[in-house]
């Protein structure tokens, strides 16, 4: 029997159910799965009749910041919607940083919006009742794949293993500077000198969050071919609950020290650490990658 | 009074029609009834958030609202007076990765919005969804064979882009154009060259394919020359396939965009409405592939234009042909970038050095005219201003029915009412952000 | 482990006694034999100790390096203000120019002034990163408090640095007036004047 899903949606840009129909394998889904309603796939009930009936869900995903009142969906308010699936839900998944901490959108209302079980870093959001059943995909948006993973283990019957945040620990279990290409540019601290390079590491002064952001963006790419700090756009971190800091495209220096480390870095060893890669220059690092002949 | 919620425009929007007599529509009103509020998260924020904030108003056209934030401020610096030097490969890449976001958009559209309303029963569900799915996931990997990933990158910027291609960056784009070029061809039965150079109207309608499928029923249910409107076209800005202008019927002249001004939601009763509507110099326009086809004197668009004025027929052919014509463009950017020039060339000053400074970005994107207005305090944004493509199709005003309520006006029932609303591309994130 | 205990002390006699004949002849006019016939031991015993003078300056660096770094950690670590714990940097830094004025000379004239010395092993600031990574915890956490300005650590580090460094060389050529300790507090209230937020 497929799995049955509910996507419903809070306050959103519907940007987490297009990062979704991004998924390498569409037809293993329509298989897989039966979308009861999805914001782009054409599927079994309208959302009016979502709203009207009862479908009994195995799965509710939930896209976008929630709250109280404000945001109808069809007839009803979307949180009423949200809140009476996810009681019939056997699973609650918040998909995108919105429906897990409220996200950008947030920003508009910080004390009227939140997400499933967080505003912003604090806890309190609209769907504590029914935290047992919520798995965490934070993301802005959600990576397709993290996405398609979870369904197909809740598919199997079972329930990825998630850490005090309710993610899944395979997931997010990695920081977003693993698997980046610019790792050896991090080791040996040569900086990118400006945007717009392969050569370079973004952490020094593009504001690159990638080393305290978790997420597996740089295991799993995107779109099957790339990342954005592969690419040379810095991490903004916004798998994280601080999700949007201030000025995302420098990054905050104290006396030209990072403000903020890699995780679990002590300031001591990245600072010793970074005196001993700095002393030593290689020579490999400092040309440009395919030798001074432009591409 | 009936009401209808219509589905799968971005979101919702809400139709309420009154009739006259005969059964035919006599008003329509369209209501989008959420806002996030976008424009006032932004203030105060540094200049360069902007960059990551505003792709986040909407899903799938996200892209665009990136590039009219870098337009924008780029314009800040040259009301400052300080020339910007932006290199020829970063204005192809920007306008490369915008045209895969317009393409993968008017695909979807075709095989997930417009399809299954007009063709009802008759159409394969999954048929449809992975025609869609092909297209858009090529163009989605082709964004983030340069940007990153697809939706939501950030990565261009007042100065150039952040990517720094090689040899296998372009050639990993130009697979991915060749693969929604192979769908376009499989399905719609033209090559996407043969399609961008097509004149006569009348070889549509005699292809193998799903557009002509859809003609034919649209022609079955008398829709052809439905959904007519203002006949005015307005595109704002220059593009990958045509210059900025503004067409009055087929009558050309040129735009400024001061002249664009936004107005107070049209209010009805029991019902919260946020979409702004905007006119030029005090008047409706639509905006879209069809205005850009007119105003580009596109051949086919024109000859469909002359039979049908514009009706729906015209905008979603216009549309198709469109998403062809990018594709073909596409690749020849794509061969033409001269990999060696530099990527991002940083501004002499950062926008927080030059005080107080006004800009302003207009882009093409896939729904039309993407306006953003900026003012800035010290590298702080003060005010920000967004005038999306939807608003100038979708929204009345109180005193004044828009564009999609005037082409509704007179249709024969809610069918042919949601045909013709879908046929504009509605989104509905955008038209409130 | 016994003998172990006696060679390290052994190294610490060397290191001494080289250092006070650096600071008396000069660093390049001190040979190996010197420090060897002043220790009343033979050439090649110390060179089970050193194997060369190089590898006797690097570790010597080291040795002030971690003495500086360790007293700056405790201050670092202490709960006092930003502009106390920089009165007693530099009267812990004046103090020593008075107490062990070869290890400052050393520093200053050696290490500072004959790079080539300290090139294997020894590049950028390696051989002094414990003293390096306490004044950079020390600027990064006044800045983090709100009492130092923000700005480029070489800025802050040189101003700072410089201004000890010329006091002591001042006082080292006998120029100074008063002795240098005197002028502790007034000088830090200087440094902090001058790098406060
Ligand atoms: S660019 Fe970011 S993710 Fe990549 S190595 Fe540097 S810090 Fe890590």
């Amino acid at each position: 029997m497929a799995l049955k899903l509910l996507w419903l949606q809070g306050l959103s840009c519907n940007g987490n159910a297009h990062s979704f129909f991004n998924v390498p394998d569409m037809a293993g889904v329509l298989r897989e799965f039966a979308f009861i309603y999805h914001p782009l796939l054409p599927c079994e009930a309208t959302l009016e009749e979502v709203s009207g009936g009862d479908f009994s869900p195995d799965v509710l995903i939930v896209e976008g910041a929630l709250r109280r009142d404000g945001v109808p969906r069809g007839d009803e308010e979307a949180l009423t919607l949200i809140t009476r699936y996810a009681k019939q839900a056997k699973w609650v998944v918040c998909a995108g940083q919105c429906a897990v901490f409220g996200g950008i959108f947030r920003l508009n209302e910080p004390d009227k919006i939140a997400g499933a079980l967080y505003a912003g870093q604090e806890r309190g959001g609209f769907l504590d009742a029914f935290e047992k059943k919520i798995i965490n995909l934070p993301g802005c948006p959600v990576h397709p794949e993290w996405l398609l993973f979870t369904l197909r283990m809740l598919a199997l019957g079972t329930v990825p293993r998630l850490d005090d945040l309710r993610r899944p620990v395979e997931l997010y279990g990695y920081t977003v500077h693993e698997g980046c290409l610019r790792n050896e540019y991090f080791e040996w601290k040569v900086d990118a000198k400006d945007f717009g390079a392969k050569e370079g590491c973004l952490f020094y002064e593009q504001g690159c969050r990638g080393p305290y952001t978790r997420g597996s963006c740089n295991k799993i790419l995107w779109n099957g071919v790339n990342s954005k700090t592969r690419a040379g756009m810095p991490c903004i971190g916004c798998t994280e609950p601080d999700f949007p800091a201030e000025r995302l495209f420098e990054t905050e220096t104290l006396m030209s020290i990072p403000a903020r480390l890699p995780l679990e870095v002590p300031k001591r060893a990245y600072l010793t650490l970074t005196g001993m890669a700095k002393a030593f220059r290689i020579p490999r690092l400092t040309r440009r990658k395919f030798g001074e002949e432009e591409p | 009074m009936i009401q209808r919620l219509i589905e799968h425009v971005e979101g919702e929007a809400l139709l309420r029609l009154e009739k006259d007599a005969d059964g035919r529509i006599k008003r329509a009103d369209i209501l989008f009834p959420h806002i996030r509020g976008m424009e006032k998260i932004l203030q105060r924020r540094d200049a360069l958030d902007a960059l990551a904030f505003t792709p986040r108003v909407c899903g799938i056209c996200g892209h665009a609202h990136l590039m009219a934030t870098v337009a924008a401020l780029e314009s800040c610096y040259a009301q400052a007076g300080v020339s910007l030097e932006i290199s020829a490969k970063a204005r192809t890449l920007r306008r490369f990765t915008l045209a895969m976001e317009m393409v993968q958009n008017h695909l979807k559209w075709f095989y997930l919005t417009l399809l299954p309303v007009v063709m009802g029963p008759a159409y394969n569900r999954d048929v449809s969804v992975l025609s869609a799915h092909t297209a858009a996931s090529a163009c989605g990997r082709a964004v983030a064979v340069m940007g990153g990933q697809w939706p939501h990158t950030s990565y261009a910027l007042p100065g150039g882009v952040m990517c720094d291609p090689s040899h296998v960056e372009r050639l990993q784009a130009l697979a991915a154009v060749e693969e929604a070029g192979a769908l376009f061809q499989k399905r719609m039965g033209l090559s996407v060259d043969a399609m961008a150079e097509l004149e006569d109207p009348a070889l549509l309608w005699r292809t193998e394919g799903d557009l002509a499928l859809l003609l034919r029923r649209l022609e079955a249910l008398e829709l052809l020359e439905a959904g007519q409107s203002f006949d005015r076209f307005l595109v704002l800005a220059d593009h990958t396939a045509g210059p900025a202008g503004k067409s009055l019927k087929t009558r050309l002249a040129a735009v400024e965009t001061a002249y664009v001004e936004e107005d107070e939601p049209l209010q009805s009763a029991g019902y919260a409405n946020f979409a702004k509507p905007v006119r030029y110099r005090g008047r409706f326009y639509e905006v879209g592939p069809l205005a850009r086809a007119m105003v580009a004197k596109d051949p086919l668009v024109r000859r469909l234009h002359r039979r049908y004025r514009d009706a729906v027929s015209t905008r979603i052919i216009a549309r198709v042909k469109e998403a062809a014509v990018l594709l073909c463009r596409s690749a020849q950017m794509l061969r033409q970038i001269d990999l060696g020039d530099p990527s991002y060339i940083k501004p002499r000053y950062a926008l927080r050095e030059l005080g107080s400074l006004k800009g302003e970005g207009a882009v093409e994107a896939a729904r039309g005219s993407l306006l953003h207005r900026v003012h800035l305090r010290n590298g702080r944004i003060a005010r920000y201003c967004i005038i999306t493509p939807t608003q100038w199709n979708l929204a009345s005003a109180t005193d004044e029915p828009g564009v999609a309520a005037t082409a509704m006006v007179g249709l024969k029932d809610e069918k042919a009412a949601e045909v013709v609303f879908k046929a504009f591309d509605v989104c509905s994130v955008c038209t409130t952000q | 482990m016994k003998k172990e205990l006696k060679k390290e002390a052994r190294r610490g006699q060397i290191m001494e006694t080289a250092l006070s004949l650096f600071a008396q002849k000069g660093f390049y006019a001190t040979t190996i034999p010197d420090i060897a016939k002043k220790m009343d031991m033979s050439v090649g015993n110390l060179y089970n100790y050193f194997p060369s003078k190089e590898a006797l300056a690097q570790e010597i660096i080291r040795y002030v390096s971690t003495m500086l770094g360790e007293t700056i950690h405790e201050i670092n670590e202490s709960a006092l203000t930003t502009k106390e714990k920089i009165r007693r940097i530099v009267r812990f830094y004046f103090g020593l120019c008075e107490e062990r004025p070869e290890l400052i000379e050393f520093f200053l004239r050696v290490y500072l002034a004959n790079r080539e010395v300290f090139h294997d092993g020894c590049e950028g600031m390696i051989c002094v990163a414990p003293f390096m990574t306490e004044i950079m915890v020390f600027f990064e956490e006044g800045v983090r408090a709100g009492d130092l300005r923000n700005q480029d650590f070489f800025s802050a580090f040189g101003l700072f640095m410089g201004y000890l460094g010329g006091m002591a060389f001042l006082n080292g050529e006998r120029i100074l007036p008063k002795n240098l300790e005197s002028y502790a507090d007034e000088i830090a209230d200087n440094i902090y004047g001058a790098l406060k937020a």
